[in-house]
């Protein structure tokens, strides 16, 4: 008789089973991908512009598969800098000082404000190609590393006593705690952001292969500027081609990246969480159980392995001789004073360069066109709420249904609008309509799914032990919404409306304005006077505008949201 | 004689007959909790369902409020059959269930604001009911500042006050230290003995309850084999 031993029993014997296969396929598939589209960067910008986008459908493979290789690099740069960023901020209190505020900012910043930095990268690498796909991935980059540095710096500060504590007692040393304790606590909810910041990246990435900033144009063969073709040559159909292949790239990332991510993460999980069942993914099941890949994760752990060993044993911080106090508090205001002093140099500057070329009376004129734009955010974010929060709620309460749906909707979330935009606009010119009314739902079009996902979730995490205490009170109706579901979904919508009021800032630079062949449409707004300076050229307009736009986004997060969700932590979360 | 033989006379309050109830599990089995149950309430009772975590008690519990459907199998409530939430069954949950954003006062005024009734008979009936478990005080409190003990009792009076003729009670000390646990459980058997509770039905003469519960176990309950503890 012969006895089957288990398979993890068996060790080192690496056969390949099925799922080897898969793995196989792909990640050859992957390589040769990403060899093939790295060629593409190191060409000069002559042969560049020797070949034109061409319309034919034919290329646009070629085409998304570039636009997906600039969104992995530029996922991958996030990630170093969440890593290096935010993990300093977390250790040292005055780095914190400076970085966090910092970050606060470099968030309210309008990403597409970054594309004045077009100019500075092309001069990097005079006459190559590299430089002006640095300049678009950066672009990409600056659309998601802040939110999820902000991510890591929370979960390093929010690590929990015993778990800290723990830590410390087994002498875990620094590279080896970050391994072992800070990376895996933080996973869950970097990993969240991370699929947030790849759903915005794509709006991104089509929008920054075609900028042009003055007499500095860049066309990167890729999706986006398939579309700026497509427009020029007021062609609806190649933008029907150029959607069909966004949906195709972009259900690619959903299998092998998104979905396997949120799987993972669930197991990442310090509490069970009443939420949603977790998600199947065919990529992570593949990953998991292919040897190859398993193989790969053991290098990879070894090498992280070599840094892992036990600190020597330290006194206690609390034990400190008296003098090092002072010292301490002396150094401090040392570091202040530096901060400030740079900070109000910064400011004077950049506040000089501006006022030198522009008018005060202008600058009074871009804070109203601050206030238009605000206008249009906060209507549209309403009417979205209004028609979301139900449909929502509908939806995360019914737990079969929210598992089918919540995918669809991080899909929705994902597909960069921006592809659409060029059907409405095109209905626009044809129809005749004021832009001023009707570009300003394109602002809300990508962002009103964050609301929607949000709140799906809020209700799925409302506890089957509440849902069953109301049904049981016979609680319906307008009653139900009121004491039961609404508050329930509070702060999740809170979460949800400041990413989506914070998207549409961002969409506004490209929703505001909108080409169609010649026809240039402008809707009054702070969006459209960024966006006409930046393709103009004129940097101290374009400075002013975004510096409007950060300190309008800074305000309002000081004093409309944040003092919001703080309310709604207290009042309404499940404790 | 007690006070069961009495109780003979009145008509069954709820009857469960060859109830079956099944969930469908992950990956596709059928995992069977209830079969062919039978359970009979009459008014004056209490009734005290025993058995091992994941016999199916809650799941039982949860067919006679109406807040599920069995698979096969009939309850009726008062002679007619229990479809959805019925008005008269009130439940006290084992984690006690308040809504957290709620205070004390509201949590418990929301079963009597779904029955429309006017606010002065509201707020008369809670108050009442949030001084007939001893919470005097506490009415504009939130559940998180309140301890484990208060919070059950605000599940009991949330019960109560809408005058149920069966209150179903699911492990409600389980999440409650052992004193705590014994002190409410002689509150409410003190406030049952007196008559105190706005229980329909109860007969004045029920001492002989004080102390103690006509036990039944249901014999049908199944147990389900290799369904260790939860």
């Amino acid at each position: 008789m012969r006895l089957e031993l288990p398979i993890s029993v068996l060790k080192n014997r690496y056969v390949p089973g099925r799922w080897d296969v898969i793995a196989f396929v792909l990640v050859f598939a992957f390589f040769a991908y990403l060899g093939g589209a790295a060629h593409g960067l190191t060409g000069s910008l002559a042969h560049l512009e020797a070949q034109p986008i061409s319309l034919n459908p034919r290329y646009l493979p070629g085409y998304a598969a570039q636009t997906a290789l600039r969104m992995l690099l530029a996922m991958v740069a996030s990630l170093v800098f969440t890593f290096t960023y935010a993990t300093l901020a977390a250790k040292s209190r005055r780095a914190a000082s400076v970085l966090v505020p910092l970050l606060d900012v470099l968030q309210s910043v309008p990403i597409l404000g970054f594309s004045i930095t077009i100019v500075f990268f092309l001069s990097l690498t005079p006459g190559r190609v590299a430089g002006a796909e640095l300049a678009a991935i950066f672009l990409v980059f600056t659309s998601q590393a802040w939110n999820m540095a902000f991510s890591f710096y929370h979960s390093l500060r929010s690590i929990p006593e015993e778990l800290d504590e723990a830590a410390r007692a087994f002498h875990l040393g620094p590279w080896m705690r970050f391994w072992r304790l800070e990376v895996p606590f933080a996973m869950p909810s970097l990993i969240w952001n991370m699929m947030m910041s790849m759903s915005g990246g794509w709006f991104f990435v089509v929008a920054a292969e075609a900028i042009s900033v003055g007499h500095t144009t860049v066309t990167l063969p890729g999706v986006g500027s398939y579309i700026a073709r497509a427009i020029q040559a007021r062609s609806l159909t190649a933008i029907g081609w150029a959607i069909a292949a966004m949906f195709v790239v972009i259900l690619i990332y959903d299998q092998i990246l998104f979905r396997p991510l949120t799987a993972s993460a669930d197991w990442f999980r310090l509490e069970q969480e009443s939420g949603l069942t977790p998600t199947r993914s065919w990529a992570l099941t593949m990953m998991r159980r292919s040897r190859l890949l398993l193989l790969g994760r053991r290098m990879f752990g070894s090498v992280i392995g070599l840094g892992f060993n036990r600190a020597p044993v330290r006194k206690p911080k609390g034990v400190r001789a008296s003098g090092s106090a002072a010292t301490g508090l002396l150094i401090d205001m040392v570091w202040y004073a530096a901060v400030v002093a740079v900070g109000a140099l910064a400011a004077w500057r950049i506040g000089l360069f501006v006022l030198n070329h522009i008018p005060l009376t202008e600058v009074g004129h871009v804070v109203g066109l601050g206030f238009l734009t605000l206008l249009r955010v906060a209507v549209l974010i309403a009417l979205a709420s209004l028609v979301w929060v139900p449909i929502g709620v509908y939806i995360g309460i019914r737990p079969r249904l929210a598992r089918t749906v919540q995918p669809i909707a991080q899909f929705l979330a994902a597909f960069p609008v921006n592809l659409l935009f060029p059907i409405v606009v095109s209905a626009i010119v044809m129809l005749k309509l004021d832009p001023n009314i009707w570009l300003s739902p394109l602002m809300v079009l990508g962002t009103q799914w964050y609301i929607l996902f949000n709140v799906i979730v809020g209700a799925s995490s409302i506890s089957v032990d509440l849902k069953y205490a109301g049904a049981n009170l016979r609680v319906r109706g307008w009653l139900w919404w009121r004491r039961i579901a609404l508050p329930a979904v509070f702060p999740f919508y809170v979460t949800g409306a400041i990413t989506a009021s914070g998207g549409s800032w961002n969409a506004s630079i490209v929703a505001e304005v909108a080409d169609w062949g010649s026809k240039h449409l402008t809707a009054v707004g702070l969006g459209a006077y960024i966006a006409d300076a930046t393709s103009a050229g004129d940097f101290p307009r374009t400075v002013l505008g975004i510096a409007v736009m950060a300190l309008f986004v800074v305000a309002l997060n000081r004093v409309f949201w944040r003092p919001l969700y703080a309310r709604a932590e207290r009042k309404f979360r499940v404790a | 004689m007690n006070a069961n033989a009495l109780a003979l006379n009145l008509a069954p309050l709820l009857d469960a007959r060859g109830v079956c109830k099944s969930f469908r599990k992950p990956d596709g089995d059928e995992h069977v909790v209830l079969e062919n149950v039978n359970l009979t309430l009459r008014p004056g009772e209490i009734v005290g369902l025993l058995g091992r975590s994941g016999s199916g008690k809650s799941t039982l519990l949860r067919l006679i409020a109406g807040l599920d459907a069995p698979s096969s199998g009939v309850v009726d409530y008062r002679g007619a059959p229990v479809a959805g939430p019925a008005q008269g069954i009130a439940m006290v949950f084992q984690s006690f269930a308040l809504f957290p954003w709620l205070t004390v006062l509201e949590n418990v005024q929301l079963g009597l604001e779904a029955l429309r009734l006017p606010e002065a008979e509201i707020r008369k009936r809670s108050l009442q009911a949030i001084d007939l478990i001893g919470l005097d005080g506490f009415e504009s409190a939130y559940p998180r500042e309140l301890s484990g003990g208060m919070r059950q009792r605000v599940g009991f009076a949330r019960a109560l006050v809408v005058h149920p003729s069966i209150l179903l009670m699911d492990e409600p000390f389980s999440a409650l230290d052992v004193l705590t646990a014994e002190t409410l459980r002689n509150d409410f058997l003190d406030l049952w003995g007196e008559g105190q509770l706005p229980i329909r039905c109860a007969p004045r003469h029920s001492q002989h309850l004080r102390g103690g519960a006509d036990v039944r176990s249901p014999p049908h309950l199944l147990d389900p084999s290799g369904a260790g503890g939860e």
